[in-house]
């Protein structure tokens, strides 16, 4: 047991934090069939259909995030653009949502027919299969950040002139697919979406599917990043991120480590896409904006970055404020999140899971008074 | 009997916009050798060494390994795999891990795949090579220790220990023993003398003269970013030229 334990663990140490945010994955994994579904839904403690909607998208943006964390908490790149990767995801899978829906059917979507086309265009062959979705999904989420990557971390691209460049990177893209011509539906992007899998988006057995699936990528992702990050590849990003040039002249080539890793993250963060489209049942350039790949490095920020689980907790509990405010007090949301990175960047600046500064600061503040009285 | 030339830098020349940091300098070093790099500040002894390890580019010139690689056409990691090693003046160990790690991190057991290192570098072979590192620099019972929290002197060690870890042929130092104690001074000196080997060149830069004297064979004088004189320690310091140099007129 102890055996298995450490494996999860990955190195030589429990970690307990580690452990109780995975335990909470696991509980929600196996919470939402049995709370969702079954005889416990129609009780008090059962959930209805917005609520697991609510929880599994959650779960996508926790993916998103810890997929983010490895390169900023990690490598030591701060990307303001990984709502790109996200858009892939979401919308390669919308694709194949809608072609699915047009399977032994003429006729095509308005927004291609308003483009005056009478049949899906070559680039949409294929997508009815689910297989080769995924598969598009995959490749090229990893081709278009090989692209970004490699060009950007050869020519020693680092620091903020990165994040500047991966949010023009998502800002050019979701100014071309805004466009009516580019074939996705311009501003409005795609939906109406019936089924996937056989089942329909709407039904409760779909909504919690999807849920638990995301929760089970989440926590398999967890691990594996877990595992990755804590043997000889973990010390090299550490490395890289703390003195690139030491490590170069150790003879690393660390491009390729960088790239390496970046092309893992997009790849992460597309799944994260792949899972979230299918629950909001919309595919737009509201994936693409500026707004929401900073919202992704906030979510990081806030709960902390290098941990992993830091950055799945801060999605968390952003996200589930978010919602719930958005709800109750839309206009209080903005101010809100200000003032939660305020705070961050002010008091706790690596974030939740280390509070240490909060307590170095009450420490000087009280020594501080102290003096002041002495005088 | 001399020993083969290890590294020859030929009429190199840096200039930075208008500062000509190295004016056409020319240096060899042997294996086997201790071979002591001194001058003023601003002599261009560290430009010199960052040329050679492919942080700076110089504007003219050329560098050999073992007469005849062409270190100046290599990228950083190649120059390191050809065994060209370097501690830097400030020292720069990875202060969030171990001392194990960071020893760890100079051991390649696959130097030319990243990826074959990384699946199947972490075997015995690999720890005993760490330890054996830690042996040699003295500090075996600091292994698990966070990098960070070492003492000045113990962790120009470390950065030592972590480019000895790749057996390097040339060993550049650049102020090993700056900011050291006398006691840190001596156990550096003795670390020196057991890495001294027929198939390793040190070239150490140091601004102590009494620390250069006590272990160099040779010693290189470089000034204004030219070699001035070249020779044993005596014989340097007797050296006219570079008395009025580190005298003034």
């Amino acid at each position: 047991m102890r055996q298995f334990i450490l494996w999860i663990c990955g190195g030589s140490k429990i970690d307990r934090r580690y452990l109780v945010v995975l335990g909470l994955i696991a509980l929600v994994t196996i919470g939402l069939p049995l709370l969702g579904l079954g005889s416990l839904a129609s009780s008090p403690l059962g959930l209805d259909g917005f609520q697991v909607n609510m929880v599994g998208q959650v779960m996508a943006f926790a993916l998103l995030a810890m997929a983010h964390d490895l390169v900023w908490g990690y490598a030591g790149y701060l990307s303001l653009g990984h709502g790109l990767f996200f858009a892939v995801g979401g919308y390669l899978i919308g694709m194949h949502m809608i072609k699915l829906s047009y399977v032994g059917e003429t006729g095509v979507p308005t927004f291609l027919d308003y483009m005056g086309l009478t049949e899906f265009p070559a680039y949409w062959s294929g997508f009815e299969y689910f297989g080769y979705a995924f598969l598009a999904v995959i490749v090229l989420s990893a081709l278009v950040s090989f692209l970004i990557g490699f060009l950007a971390f050869r020519s020693r691209v680092v620091g903020v002139y990165f994040s500047i460049l991966s949010q023009a990177f998502v800002y050019v893209v979701m100014l071309v697919m805004s466009r009516n011509d580019t074939g996705f539906g311009g501003n409005n992007g795609i939906a109406d979406f019936q089924t996937l899998f056989g089942f329909s988006l709407g039904s409760i057995e779909f909504r919690v599917a999807i849920a638990t699936i995301s929760a089970l990528i989440l926590m398999i992702a967890l691990i594996g990043l877990r595992r990755l990050t804590t043997g000889p590849l973990g010390k090299l990003l550490v490395g890289i991120r703390d003195d690139e040039d030491r490590l170069q002249v150790l003879g690393y080539e660390t491009l390729w480590v960088k790239t390496g890793i970046w092309c893992l993250s997009a790849m992460l963060a597309a799944i994260a896409g792949l899972l979230y489209v299918p629950q909001i049942q919309v595919a737009s350039p509201q994936l693409l904006s500026p707004i929401f790949s900073i919202e992704i490095a906030v979510w990081v920020a806030i709960g902390g970055r290098g941990y992993l689980y830091g950055a799945i907790i801060g999605a968390i509990l952003v996200n589930v404020v978010k919602f719930w405010l958005t709800r109750f007090m839309p206009e209080l949301w903005p101010f809100i999140l200000t003032g939660s990175v305020l705070f961050v960047v002010v008091v706790l600046r690596n974030g939740l899971m280390d509070p240490g500064p909060l307590f170095t600061r009450a420490k000087f503040l009280m020594s501080w008074r102290a003096k002041k009285e002495k005088v | 009997m001399r020993h083969p030339t290890a590294i020859s830098v030929d009429a190199l020349t840096v200039d930075f916009s208008g500062f000509r940091a190295l004016d056409n300098l020319t240096l060899l070093a042997q294996y086997g050798e201790i071979h002591g790099v001194i001058g003023p500040n601003g002599a261009g002894k560290t430009t010199m060494m960052d040329v050679i390890t492919g942080i700076t580019q110089p504007t003219s010139g050329k560098v050999l390994l073992d007469r005849e690689i062409d270190v100046l056409r290599m990228t950083l990691p190649e120059r390191a795999q050809a065994g060209i090693g370097r501690k830097f003046q400030r020292p720069s160990v990875f202060e969030q891990l171990t001392v194990r790690e960071n020893i760890a991190l100079g051991v390649r057991l696959y130097p030319d795949s990243l990826i074959r290192e990384l699946a199947f570098g972490e075997v015995e072979e690999k720890s005993d090579r760490v330890e054996s590192v830690l042996k040699t620099i003295s500090l075996d019972h600091l292994g698990e220790v966070m990098a960070g929290t070492l003492a000045h002197g113990q962790k120009q060690w470390l950065e030592i220990g972590m480019v000895l870890a790749r057996d390097p042929k040339l060993l550049m130092l650049d102020e090993p023993v700056a900011g050291m104690s006398d006691a840190e001074r001596d156990a550096t000196a003795d670390l020196l003398e057991r890495l001294r080997s027929p198939a390793r060149c040190i070239l150490l830069v140091e601004h102590d003269m009494q620390f250069v004297g006590r272990v160099s064979d040779q010693v290189s004088v470089l000034h204004e970013g030219r070699l001035l004189c070249a020779g044993s320690m005596d014989r340097v310091t007797s050296d006219p030229e570079v008395i009025r140099v580190y005298l003034g007129r």
